[in-house]
């Protein structure tokens, strides 16, 4: 938080103490920057910053984002073009409202519900969380977050996992074998990490190692006593690293436990299993139970009391399986009689639609014939009218040819035009008959 | 956040790299340029050749697209001809760029590009015009700058 520039009034910093105080969000974390344990579904995912969605927010276009990826995206574009409308950044679609519209709350637990490794991993913290707690983790209980120095006069920060060893650790002291000095706090790590002198020695070969490389000495030292690799399974067999080899050549149980570990997860898949089915079992036998004390009046009205020899606890058990019983024949019964109502219906139906079928079949073969006939009908009176208008065409060629010699002759000429079209039309009222 | 993002990006492409391309940084401190080695697609005339490429992010990114220019000289309609190789068409030009769009679609862009040229978005009008008149002549063209510079 930043301070208040020396010139602002002393109100204002005092209200923002008050703020400081009721937010003990001293170090949000970023969870833009968390480590995911398991592998996420990708629909969870910003299409930006392409990690799971932090505080989402909804765009006009259904597209889902971090609300400070939209943010960032937005004063992009508006450094771009200058206009106060910016489009998605998945579709590009244009947004006319900038108001963004939550997103359904169920989408936030499933967030809330990845697991994360402690930002403060770095530092040595081993815990995995939920991410919606991870923020209390590392307010509250993180044992490498920083925390004020138990000493009052003292305004520096220890790891919270120091507090324990009481006073100021900010003393100033000597690596009792580097002679190098250091904040107490720190000289924990120096020892462990980075001093160059300080000895330990192998607990295999008694050889001095630095104690900041003895990990990788065990790791690699020849004269360690290993395991035979299937100790687990029951071989008692240890030896150094070359015995332990040609040993690993002939141990039959080091043969089996690749096949033994497969045998152990299969297992362990069963058990987790068997009690998602236990637990359903167990769901139903209530419900069961439930619907038992519903019906079990009833079936103690359709069944005489106890007649057979059963004893008193199955007897209502009995009864209501027999209700049951006769409640299934009776339904069965009526299955039988509604299908074989069905099956009648449908053969009725199916008679229906050919009858109606072979009618419209011979009513279109009717249609096709008169369409036949009407089309050479109209086929005969084209041609005829064609001819005609050919003929037509001669004549007044004729008529015209004979206008320029003598004008007197048009009225015969008119006449003639006339008796071919009646001609024709008789003919081809002829061929139709036929 | 961009870091974190082409960080992530880089990783996937390492541990599942797109057919035909070999990813790598040039410079481990910087995140920004990539160098990418493709192999001339089949069937097309660059068969046989290795491309190098460069894909510089920018600090912007994903809000800004990523450029992408050929190091390696190539006789192709939309690579400049200059010492630059630069490609800016489609999905790469600022105003088609979506922030959504990944790494690996870019580079799936380009490898289409070597089969598919787009002469209609050429920065080479002479090749394209080559490309869309002259396919033989442009198919010998390439294949001999292929030969020339791209050999493996
Ligand atoms: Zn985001
Ligand atoms: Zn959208
Ligand atoms: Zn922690
Ligand atoms: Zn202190
Ligand atoms: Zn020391
Ligand atoms: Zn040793
Ligand atoms: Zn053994």
């Amino acid at each position: 938080m930043a301070t208040p520039p020396p010139s602002s009034p002393r109100r204002l910093s005092l209200l923002q103490a008050d703020a400081a105080l009721q937010r003990p969000q001293v170090n949000p974390v970023d969870l833009r920057s968390l480590e995911y344990v398991d592998p996420y579904d990708h629909n969870l995912m910003c299409a930006i910053c392409h990690s799971p969605f932090v505080c989402p927010v909804r765009l006009e276009c259904d597209h889902v984002f971090c609300q400070r990826c939209v943010n960032d995206a937005m004063s992009y574009q508006d450094r771009d073009s200058r206009v106060y409308i910016v489009s998605c950044p998945s579709c590009r679609r244009k947004i006319e409202n900038r108001a963004i519209a939550p997103v359904p709350k169920i989408l936030s637990h499933i967030l809330d519900d990845l697991r994360v490794k402690c930002p403060l991993e770095f530092l040595g913290c081993p815990e995995v969380t939920a991410r919606g707690d991870v923020q209390d983790h590392v307010d509250k209980y993180c044992a490498y977050a920083e925390v004020e120095c138990s000493s009052e006069s003292c305004l520096l920060t220890v790891l919270r996992k120091d507090l324990v060893k009481g006073g100021c650790l900010h003393r100033v002291v000597n690596c009792e074998d580097c002679e190098r000095s250091f904040m107490e706090k720190d000289l924990e790590i120096h020892r462990l990490r980075h001093c160059e002198v300080v000895e330990s020695s192998c607990p295999d070969c008694n050889v001095p190692v630095l104690l900041r490389d003895i990990k990788v000495h065990i790791e690699r030292c020849p004269n360690a006593i290993l395991l035979c690799n299937a100790a687990e399974y029951g071989c008692a067999f240890a030896a150094r690293r070359e015995t332990l080899d040609e040993h690993l050549n002939t141990c039959p149980l080091a043969k089996l436990v690749p096949f033994l570990r497969l045998q152990n997860e299969r297992l362990e898949a069963h058990e987790a299993a068997l009690k998602l089915l236990r637990h359903k079992n167990s769901i139903l036998e209530t419900s069961f139970s439930t619907i038992q004390e519903t019906l079990s009046p009833s079936a103690n009205l359709i069944d005489a009391p106890s007649s057979s020899a059963t004893a008193s606890d199955t007897g209502p058990f009995d009864s209501t399986a027999h209700h049951l019983l006769c409640l299934h024949e009776s339904l069965r019964e009526e299955v039988s009689r509604v299908s074989a109502a069905v099956s009648e219906v449908d053969a009725k139906a199916s008679m229906m639609v050919m009858n109606e079928s072979l009618r419209i079949k011979e009513d279109l073969s009717h249609a096709n014939a008169a369409i036949g006939s009407m089309r050479m009908q109209l086929h005969w009176l084209m041609s005829a009218r064609l001819q005609n208008q050919q003929r037509v065409a001669m004549v007044r060629a004729q008529s015209s040819g004979e206008g320029l010699t003598s004008s007197a002759d048009a009225g015969s000429s008119s006449g003639s035009v006339e008796l071919p079209v009646r001609r024709l039309s008789d003919s081809t009222r002829q061929d139709t008959k036929l | 956040m961009a870091q974190k993002r082409i960080v992530k990006e880089y990783s996937e492409l390492q541990k599942n790299p797109p057919l035909g391309m070999k990813i790598s940084l040039p410079s481990e401190a910087d995140m920004h340029q990539w160098q990418i080695l493709i192999d001339g697609p089949k069937g097309s005339p660059y068969e046989g050749g290795v491309f190098t490429l460069q894909l510089s992010l920018p600090t912007e990114y994903p809000f800004k697209p990523p450029t992408l220019s050929f190091k390696t000289k190539i006789y192709h309609p939309n690579v400049t001809n200059d010492d630059k190789g630069s490609m800016c068409l489609g999905m790469l030009r600022a105003d088609e760029w979506k922030p959504s769009s990944k790494i690996d679609a870019v580079l799936g862009f380009a490898r289409r590009l070597l089969s598919e040229p787009q002469p209609d978005d050429a920065v080479e009008g002479g090749i394209a015009r080559e490309f869309k008149e002259n396919k033989k002549e442009f198919i010998k063209n390439a294949k001999a700058w292929t030969k020339q510079y791209a050999k493996k």
